[in-house]
């Protein structure tokens, strides 16, 4: 099935990905953000936080947040 | 009675701005996100050679806090460009995805905003939020509204309309146009936002720009920040612990440490500020280790002089060296 992603840590563009039926939000994050700890970032799914074992479905909108951006000056 | 379609319309600034803003991005179908970017490659490269020139020019007359100074300013633009860099090959890879904007996701990601931010309001073309007290390291600075200038998104610089204003400032000591570590002026310095923040913003996903804003201001990023903390309430003189302005401080050449213009004290030889215990007495002139040692070599080569001249003399007036 297809959802729609946006990884807002590095480049943050938006896009379709194929994903197999049953996958669930952690392993999407584990495969998207390897060797990360998803508790270091905001992730939601049609805009709303859900829990780590929430089963994503056709044409969701998943982002991946850092919760720490370091400015500049 | 139903309601009519158009009232609805009128009736919903998030629906009249979701309308306004599909029709903007939508005019600009073609930006070229990979040209952009490259720009942005280019003017980094530009600011790190003529830092490195500096860097150079300053280690060259041994300007020792001056070269520290831009070898740490050095850093923090490799850092930049290196977070600049990774755009152009994403660009790459995800051009061909590009979603398509629609009224009905920007109008969703309205609602998002206004369900999930404090505050949430439309003003003509801006859309703001406003965000929670923001305390980095005991320090609060209250806070702060977030302004997205949407009439900003459909052009090549979206990031130019973001300001984050102060609601409740506590700005540094010595410089109110800093109300956070990364905002000057009410603008803040984008970092490692910039990238995922300019491709938000021109999708429409404005609940991601405020997400990410948000989280900008609740990161504190000592390395490179306008000013640090742990200087936010005034510098502190290493030798007295009074707070002073940045004006009024100096450095110690030696050892670095921020020193008061009562406690500094200049070389009388090179006029270089120093703490009282990095430099010694010599008469009546105060010098730094280096200068010290060279007067007393200066001091002991004119003495060798002046005893080879007087033993010279001797031997000129001795009468039996004047007999042979």
């Amino acid at each position: 099935m297809q959802i729609f992603l946006i990884n807002n840590d590095g480049g943050g563009f938006a896009r379709t990905v194929e994903v197999a039926e049953g996958t669930t939000i952690t392993q999407l994050f584990d495969k998207e953000v390897p060797g990360r700890r998803a508790e270091d970032y905001l992730i939601r799914v049609d805009r709303q936080p859900v829990a780590s074992s929430h089963v994503l479905t056709p044409g969701c909108r998943v982002s991946i947040t850092p919760t720490k951006i370091a400015g500049a000056k | 009675m139903k309601s009519h379609p158009h009232s609805r319309w009128r009736d919903d600034p998030k629906l009249r701005m979701a309308v306004h803003l599909t029709a903007q991005l939508e005019r600009y179908p073609g930006l070229s996100t990979l040209e952009q970017a490259m720009d942005r490659v280019v003017s980094r490269i530009s600011a790190l050679q003529s830092t490195w020139r500096q860097l150079q020019l300053a280690a060259s007359r041994q300007w020792t806090l001056s070269a520290r100074i831009l070898q740490q300013r050095l850093s923090d633009q490799l850092v930049d460009l290196r977070n600049y860099c990774n755009h152009p090959q994403a660009g790459l890879q995800e051009s061909q995805h590009r979603v398509s904007v629609k009224t009905r996701t920007i109008h969703e990601e309205l609602v998002a905003c206004q369900e999930q931010f404090n505050q949430f309001s439309i003003e003509k073309a801006i859309v703001s939020v406003v965000t929670d007290p923001i305390e980095l390291e005991g320090n609060n600075l209250g806070r702060f509204r977030i302004e997205i200038d949407t009439s900003r998104c459909s052009n090549h610089q979206p990031l130019h309309g973001i300001q984050t204003i102060a609601l409740d400032p506590n700005p540094a000591a010595n410089d109110e146009s800093i109300t956070h570590p990364h905002v000057r002026d009410d603008l803040l310095c984008l970092g490692e936002a910039s990238v995922p923040l300019f491709h938000a913003l021109e999708d429409g996903r404005l609940f991601d720009a405020f997400q990410l804003i948000d989280r900008m201001l609740h990161t504190y990023n000592e390395g490179s920040a306008y000013l640090t903390l742990e200087d936010w309430n005034g510098r502190t003189c290493e030798e007295c612990g009074r707070s002073s302005s940045e004006e009024d401080m100096s450095y110690c050449e030696r050892c670095g440490n921020g020193l008061c213009s009562r406690c500094q004290v200049v070389c009388d030889h090179c006029g270089n500020p120093y703490c009282f215990s990095h430099t010694d007495e010599l008469g009546d002139e105060r010098l730094c280790s280096r200068c010290y040692d060279q007067a007393i070599e200066a001091q002991a080569e004119e003495q060798e002089e002046e005893q080879g001249q007087e033993q010279q003399q001797e031997i000129i007036d001795d009468p039996q060296e004047q007999a042979a």
